[in-house]
């Protein structure tokens, strides 16, 4: 009984594995990350990819984009907008935005 | 396997922890989560055509409509560059092809009703639709009566607060006044559409004037204590064109003579409560403002003509799958802007893909950006980022352009590059 639910249990995954990899579960999903870097499209294009003069905001290394805006929020990075916005997030939110707008 | 049944199936698939909100409709159907529906968007403005937007990029399998009355938009940011001369109306003009082109239906008429209950929408060609949300975005009317003549002087008097004919009317008459005449400008009492849009009107109406009319005057006969972006702008107004009683641009708050009593065409005055009278060459009469009729006849709006809504949704509190956007809503500490109905439109999208799909909406958060010009190469702002706590939307951090000269010229001047750059992208994310 034990082996039939494991092994169920193995396909059921494998199953979702599939579909998940294949991307189609993703239709009709919105996550945290991608709410969030909704806001940053407004200003920097779509998927983050710039709207001149605003600057490209895609494809960042997750750490430095969140090491950036931590410093636009303390000010230890001069910005005349960022800052304000940067104050309102905290690590774990930044970190979800960086990694969405990464793989863009 | 072959004593798995498909209850089974779906059972275990729950305790992978991996889908939520299944059906046992189908395999297929319950794996996949699809959000499927039909939705109807009506208004096409920057909460509306956000939202359709959205909803087709995080539910493609959604069948979204949006409804709106023109078959073009014209946007009121940067309405007051056109009036200055400095922008051509074809550069704040848009079209609905981008939303087409990604599967939302487009259609163009006048939605006359809105049937809550039934989630059914009249349009004024004859048809009806129905859906299993609505979204209203509708914007704002004009209330007449608080002013006398208030209804008989959108010709002479242009409001210029809905862009399109008004903003070409207002211009035509600012190019054919006399150097040396008057400009008066009266915004309404708050709230109203775009809280800074009347300054910095004053200001890029002060720029043409400098540059082409030099002995001109503005006047702001406010019926307001305060406004927006206060200090920015009055020190802007100080540093590039002279501000109070004889300077280009004097401001004149509500207490100094009280409320605006009456506005007079055949002699192109206007007359406050205690008396004092303005006489204008120009005179741009803003008029008090509320939701949308429509909003008004669905029987959504509270006492005051705005609609309460769930602020993490924006399903409206008195029907059921029908959500209200944008200048219509009251929406917590948001003002009444067009980045904050777009943020809006992104939450509530939001809302309704996990709803349909069985899945609960992420956290919501919301922002604004709101960018004014004091003149094309001098810029402020003010930012926002809010939350969704106890039941409302609150500001979690927020900020203002520092009031010149407290930062470096080259500051306000990068404010100036950046709004073309805000206008650019938030153009994009609502017609791209």
């Amino acid at each position: 009984m034990t082996c039939k639910i494991v092994a169920q249990t193995g396909l059921a995954a494998g199953l979702l594995g599939i579909l998940l990899v294949g991307g189609v579960a993703s239709a009709g999903d919105v996550s945290r990350g991608a709410l969030l870097a909704s806001h940053c499209e407004t200003c920097h294009g779509m998927g983050g990819k710039g709207a001149m003069p605003n600057p490209a905001i895609n494809g960042m290394d997750v750490a430095d984009m969140v090491d950036i805006m931590k410093a636009f929020a303390s000010k230890e990075e001069s910005s005349t907008m960022m800052y304000r916005h940067a104050q309102g997030y905290t690590e774990e939110e930044l970190k979800m935005m960086a990694e969405y707008l990464k793989g863009k | 396997m072959q004593d798995m049944n498909r209850r089974d199936f779906i059972r275990l698939l729950g305790a992978t922890g991996a889908v939520s909100g299944l059906t046992v409709m189908g395999i297929p159907t319950a794996v996949l989560a699809k959000a499927s529906g039909k939705v109807i968007v009506v208004g096409g403005g920057f909460g509306g055509a956000t939202c359709a937007q959205y909803l087709k990029r995080w539910g493609p399998d959604i069948d979204v409509t949006l409804v709106e009355r023109e078959s073009k938009y014209v946007t009121c940011p940067f309405s007051n560059e056109v009036l200055a001369g400095d922008l051509p109306m074809d550069k704040i003009t848009f079209s609905y092809d981008g939303l087409k082109a990604k599967g939302i239906k487009v259609i163009t008429d006048e939605v006359t009703g809105v049937d809550a209950g039934s989630k059914k929408v009249t349009l004024k060609g004859g048809d009806s639709m129905s859906a299993d949300m609505v979204v209203l975005s509708p914007g704002i009317k004009f209330i007449y009566g608080r002013v006398e003549n208030d209804d008989k002087v959108a010709e002479s008097m242009p409001h210029a607060w809905k862009a399109g004919p008004q903003t070409l009317l207002l211009r035509k008459q600012i190019e054919a006044m006399k150097d040396g005449g008057t400009v008066l400008i009266l915004p309404p009492p708050k709230p109203f559409r775009c809280p800074p849009g009347p300054y910095e009107r004053a200001s890029l109406i002060a720029h043409y004037l400098k540059n082409n009319k030099p002995k001109s005057k503005i006047i702001i006969v406010d019926s307001n204590e305060s406004h927006s972006k206060q200090k920015s702008f009055h020190a802007g107004w100080k540093h590039l064109y002279g501000m109070g009683e004889g300077k280009m641009i004097h401001w004149i708050k509500e207490t100094e003579g009280g409320k605006i009593e009456k506005v007079d065409p055949s002699t192109m005055t206007v007359t406050k409560e205690f008396g004092d009278k303005f006489k204008g060459d120009v005179i741009n009469f803003i008029p008090y403002q509320k939701a949308a009729d429509l909003v008004h006849k669905a029987g959504l709006t509270n006492k005051d003509g705005w609609c309460d809504v769930h602020q993490d949704t924006f399903e409206s509190k008195v029907a059921k799958g029908v959500y209200v956007l944008g200048d219509a809503c009251v929406a917590g500490a948001m003002p009444k802007s067009g980045h904050s109905a777009n943020s809006q439109a992104k939450n509530c999208a939001a809302a309704i893909v996990s709803k349909l799909a069985g899945q609960e909406m992420p956290t919501p958060t919301y922002a604004n950006t709101c960018y004014s010009l004091i003149s094309p190469d001098f810029g402020i702002s003010v930012a926002a980022v809010y939350g969704f706590k106890e039941g409302s939307i609150k500001k979690i951090a927020a900020g203002v352009t520092p009031p010149h000269p407290k930062e470096k010229d080259r500051f306000y001047k990068n404010e100036a590059k950046y709004a073309k750059g805000w206008y650019n992208s938030i153009t994009m994310d609502m017609f791209g």
